[in-house]
């Protein structure tokens, strides 16, 4: 899975801590997501997506 | 529970601990041994562990970020599970290893509860610093 959180965090100015802080999370949660290395939870992806103004499936990218 | 307040109980667990460990080492008598040194290690161990996460706690605190979160928590369920699954086989090569001391039955019975509950706990704690560090992979893949 590969995700959009950087292009999009860059987009909207926010920092890692700034995200992490909105969607309720930690800010290693937020690296790993950028890394592709977790999964998240339905909850926290329609979060990610709201901050972001964006559908679930244009942030969070399956092959 | 707040990042805060997590933080003091994991400080304050720290310093009970560290006061114990003063009071075990004023209160032995002569030089330490290969075991009291062993001892002193793990002691140290236990020690730094909350003063670590003690220390992360309060920074996420100070960033107003949470302490616990879904990867945290997913995290310690990933090491709990293996940790369990490996202590199985820890118990069985305690329990054989053990033969070759001359211990009684039931000193033998109680060690090989300390021993593997103490091994398990390691390898919890391992598994977890190492999931934290690499992340947890695609749950979904075959």
């Amino acid at each position: 899975m590969k995700t959009r959180i950087k292009e999009l965090r860059a987009r909207d100015n926010l920092t890692q801590v700034e995200l992490a802080r909105r969607v309720g999370v930690r800010r290693e949660t937020i690296v790993f997501l950028e890394q592709g290395k977790y999964n998240p939870s339905l909850k926290l992806a329609h979060d990610i997506s709201k901050v972001f103004n964006s559908q679930i499936e244009e942030i969070f990218l399956f092959d | 529970m707040n990042a805060k307040t997590m933080a003091i109980i994991k400080f304050t667990v720290a310093g009970i601990l560290l006061t114990l460990t003063s009071f075990w080492m004023m209160k032995s008598s002569g030089p330490f041994e290969l075991r009291d040194y062993s001892v002193l290690g793990v002691l140290i161990i236990i020690i730094v562990i909350p003063i670590y996460s003690g220390i992360k706690a309060l920074k996420n605190a100070r960033e107003g970020l949470n302490p616990v979160d879904e990867l945290s928590k997913t995290i310690q369920v990933h090491a709990a599970a293996k940790a369990f699954h490996t202590s199985i086989f820890v118990w069985l090569i305690i329990m054989f290893a053990l033969d070759f001391f001359d211990i009684d039955s039931v000193n033998k019975a109680k060690l090989v509860v300390a021993i593997g509950m103490v091994i398990t706990f390691f390898i919890y704690l391992l598994i977890r610093l190492y999931l934290s560090k690499v992340g947890i992979f695609d749950e979904n893949k075959d």
